[in-house]
């Protein structure tokens, strides 16, 4: 197993698109590491330098302890899995398998053992002689594994691997691919643009946008630690509010609209700020609660169940609509559209965004 | 990272593709530019004293004699393009959205009159509609008068029924792909059938019927056989080039290279107009529901059928024709009533090595044409760089360069000098092989658009070098398709008359040569024997395509 080391790797594509603009990375021997990002944020491409399929302009990848640019992408000791699995429909299952062992001149005997072995871990025992064309899309993904972890490479890379999966299947790869990595302990890349997944498969995420990391951290620092709006948006669902962050005498104050509360996470900063809330941290309330935290009066706009919870979108007037998630919810919470309502933001579960930068205060 | 060490990578990057794609240059630059420019620089030249000159344009458009060839080029261009388009589109809509029965039978034998050689079609259609044809004593008996079939109703009848396939194939498999939600949608929006068909379904398939439209102008104007045959007192340009680069009194090479810039340019132009026709309807998009085949009932069901089958039959009378006419008695030149071997034995014992020519030289250029278009297919597709699109585009010029053109290029080149080659059976190998390659070439990038990107890179992440991740994983996947290309490759190539009529010598005459000079001395039993071993040898090479390739008859456009 081996660390990774991203060295202000930059790549463009002339005329005009940074593809990745110095990326700096670290990700350690032996840990599950996601990019993170929507379409076009460079992820991929990464994840294709690491592999050796696209040349960096400038910057260095260094794979357990050694430089390895100029190294041809066949001699990267990497296993790769794709989105569309990539599984030779010309062999059967167990040559999928066996071609990376053959390729590295392993003794007959001990690829057959280690085909074998790579088989029962993916759950494909008793598929080896069937040929691509007779296995479903989820088996075809499994070979694919397989493949990429037979060879024991120093590092498995991992392009979107269940994106063309239907969802029942995907959470079920999931669960294996993520036994399978701390079993072998193998040092993964995974790519996704599923938030979700992200958060429930890595040991840390590296949040991706315009070729820019916005942040790495582990899933808890990303959903609850926004760095950056656009973290915050992007992983979960989360309210944005226009608010104004006041140096007064002794302690700062945060104001919404003409409501105002004592803050003193300002560090020094003040003016225009986007005050970030997830809906499952707005309370509805029918009276006034005790927390403290900004209270809105509006109205229920619309309402959708999702069976574990309802989210209401809460009219609360000039131009101002919040979100806002109710687990188990009672039936008579189904139909209040256009009824009076009272939400609480509770000043704890408050994050501020400085308006222009959109970095965390 | 420093510049030297930039360097060592773009070096290591630098593989045997890189040679490929300058080997593939090379050639490029010998075969086609190299006589190309021949024979535009000849245009341009005195003859006399080697001055540049716009003499030769001037005689040309000076004397009514061309002006009438160059009228009458556009003519034949435009009239095989609009009888493709009215007997190709009928009989794609018809076969692609209603059930009709025998479908494929349908294709193969429009597939199968798109491949044979359009000279044997002249001549069978001449043996048909002569003034002694046995068609128009039919047609006589019932009151049909035909004008004569020799001048410009005979190239007409030949090249409408020579392309109408392109068409049809194209615009098929286009309509076979338009989103169904998008006529529901006209239809929802109060579009009649009608109305739907020419507001919505024609032009989301414009690009397919205009590749098909162009496809039989440009043939249509390089032909030369049929023109020649056919033809009579009307001349066109292809013809022209020939007679003035042939003819044994004051052959005029620089006139003829006039004439044949004059034939390219119109091509070229005509290449342009559709691209940018094209470019501005590109309808990409994702195919979620195919279109509905609904059945037909009764009358119109009737009406539907006899339609298709009666264009595909019309197309196929000619090499009927051929084929019976083959097994004829004959005596000397002369038909006589019964059947037998009698031109067969003929051309054995008379003109064996022209058919052994034929099959040597289309072999010879097949393995070539396969070889390098398969590999160069593969940088194309896989590989783009500046230099690999600079090749692609190149690889677009012999679509629009007649063989008769490329033939008096090749005899200017390649009369002296280090390459000196006129005369041998060489010079009729490379030219179809420098002809046919951007069609191998085309097939070759076309099935690796099927193949993913990633199945290769799985290769290569597993520690396959590039070559060997190619041999093990790409070839053996493009193997159907390189066969099926092959094949196409021989049909053209042993059906290719336009160019070896100008390179052939007594010793290197092939089969589509003889046939055509066997019909100039009114040796139509030798003609149609020839002709039918043309048109079977033909008919296997389609079968095979049939059995590798995936999209069957589209293989062949």
């Amino acid at each position: 197993m081996a660390s990774v080391e991203l060295k202000n790797i930059r790549k463009t594509y002339p005329p005009d698109v940074t593809a990745l603009d110095d990326v700096d990375l670290v990700i350690e021997s032996g840990e599950f590491f996601t990019l993170l990002g929507p379409s076009g944020c460079g992820k991929t491409t990464l994840l294709r330098t690491v592999a050796g399929f696209n040349l960096q302009d400038r910057g260095t990848v260094i794979v357990g302890g050694r430089a390895i640019d100029n190294v041809p992408a066949y001699r990267r000791d990497t296993g790769m899995v794709f989105q569309d699995y990539a599984v030779f429909p010309h062999m059967n299952v167990a040559d999928n398998v066996a071609f990376g062992l053959r390729n590295r001149k392993v003794a007959k005997t001990e690829i057959r053992r280690r085909v074998d072995e790579a088989l029962a871990m993916a759950r494909l025992d008793g598929f080896g002689e069937r040929l691509p064309s007779q296995l479903s899309g989820g088996q075809q993904q499994r070979v694919g594994l397989a493949r990429a972890v037979v060879i024991r490479p120093q590092v498995l890379l991992m392009d979107e691997p269940l994106s063309n999966l239907d969802a029942k299947l995907r959470i079920e790869l999931r669960e294996d691919i993520r036994a399978l990595q701390r079993a072998l302990g193998i040092t993964t890349i995974y790519v996704t643009h599923d938030q979700e997944e992200a958060l429930v498969i890595s040991d840390r995420i590296c949040v991706m946008e315009h070729g820019v990391v916005h942040q790495v951290g582990s899933p808890w620092e990303i959903y609850r630690q926004p760095n950056t709006q656009f973290v915050a948006g992007f992983v979960g669902a989360m309210n944005f509010l226009p608010g104004r962050l006041s140096a007064g005498d002794g302690e700062a104050g945060l104001a919404l609209g003409p409501q105002k509360l004592g803050w003193s996470g300002a560090n020094g900063h003040s003016g225009d700020v986007l005050i970030a809330i997830r809906p499952e941290d707005v309370q509805v309330v029918s009276a006034g609660a005790a927390t403290a935290g900004f209270a809105l009066d509006g109205r229920v706009a619309r309402t959708s169940f999702t069976g574990r919870d309802i989210q209401y979108m809460v009219d609360c007037g000039e131009g101002l609509t919040i979100e806002a998630t109710v687990t188990n919810p009672s039936p008579e919470l189904m139909s209040q559209t256009g009824e009076k309502t009272q939400l609480l933001l509770p000043a704890e579960r408050l994050t501020l965004f400085d308006g222009p930068s959109g970095r965390r205060v | 990272m420093n510049g030297v060490a930039a360097i060592r990578r773009r070096l290591a990057a630098m593989n045997v593709w890189t040679l490929v794609l300058l080997a593939a240059l090379a050639i490029v630059f010998v075969l086609l530019i190299n006589p190309l420019g021949n024979i535009l620089a000849a245009s341009f030249i005195d003859r006399k004293d080697g001055s540049f000159t716009l003499a030769n344009y001037g005689r040309i458009l000076g004397l009514s004699f061309y002006r009438t060839a160059f009228v009458n080029s556009v003519m034949i261009g435009f009239g095989g393009m609009v009888g493709a388009l009215v007997l190709g589109i009928p009989l794609a809509y018809l076969t692609s959205r209603f059930h009709i029965k025998g479908r494929s039978f349908i294709a193969t034998l429009a597939v199968l009159a798109l491949v044979s050689p359009p000279f044997i079609g002249a001549y069978s259609w001449i043996m048909m509609l002569g003034a002694n044809g046995w068609l128009r004593h039919m047609l006589t008996a019932v009151g049909i008068n035909l004008p004569s079939v020799f001048g410009i109703f005979g190239i007409l009848l030949v090249f409408t029924l020579k392309f109408y396939p392109f068409v049809f194939l194209l615009t098929a498999s286009a309509l076979s792909s338009v989103n169904r939600s998008l006529e529901d949608a006209g239809e929802n929006l109060g579009c009649g059938p009608y109305r739907r068909f020419f507001k919505i379904t024609l032009p989301l398939v414009f690009p397919a019927v205009s590749s098909g439209a162009l496809l039989a102008f440009v043939l249509s104007i390089a032909d030369f056989g049929t023109p020649q045959i056919i033809g009579g007192e009307f001349r066109v340009l292809s013809t022209e080039a020939y007679n003035l680069f042939t003819s044994e009194i004051g052959g005029n090479p620089g006139l003829a290279s006039t004439v044949s810039i004059i034939l390219i340019s119109v091509s070229m132009v005509f290449v342009i107009l559709q691209r940018q026709a094209v470019n501005r309807r590109n309808f990409a998009g994702n195919l979620i529901n195919k279109p509905e085949v609904k059945t037909l009932r009764g009358g119109r069901s009737l009406v539907a059928h006899v339609i298709c089958y009666g264009i595909v039959f019309a197309s196929s009378i000619p090499s009927i024709a051929v084929i019976v006419m083959s097994f004829r008695k004959t005596r000397g030149p002369v038909f006589h009533p019964g059947f037998s071997l009698n031109s067969y034995e003929r051309i054995i014992r008379d003109v064996p090595d022209v058919i052994t020519n034929s099959f040597f030289f289309s072999i010879s250029a097949v393995a070539m044409i396969v070889t390098l278009g398969t590999l160069v297919g593969y940088v194309l597709a896989r590989r783009q760089s500046f230099l690999s699109g600079s090749l692609d585009s190149l690889l677009m010029v012999p679509y629009v360069v007649p063989g008769v053109v490329l033939g008096i290029g090749f005899i200017v080149a390649f009369n002296t000098g280090a390459l000196a080659m006129t005369g041998t059976g060489l010079i009729i190998v490379l030219v179809i092989f420098i002809r046919r390659l951007p069609y191998a070439v085309r097939s070759s990038a076309s099935i690796l658009k099927q193949i993913s990107n990633s199945v290769e890179e799985a290769a290569i992440s597993l520690g396959a070098s590039p070559a060997r991740a190619f041999i093990k994983i790409t070839l053996p996947l493009m193997i159907p398709g390189i066969v099926a290309g092959a094949m196409m490759a021989f049909v053209t190539a042993i059906n290719e008359l336009s160019s070896s009529i100008i390179l052939y010598v007594g010793g290197t005459m092939t089969m589509p040569v003889r046939i055509y000079l066997s019909v100039l001395d009114g040796e139509f039993g030798t003609a149609a024997a020839l002709s039918t071993i043309l048109l079977v040898t033909t008919g296997i090479a389609v079968y095979f395509v049939f059995r590798y390739s995936s999209s069957k008859e589209n293989a062949f456009v």
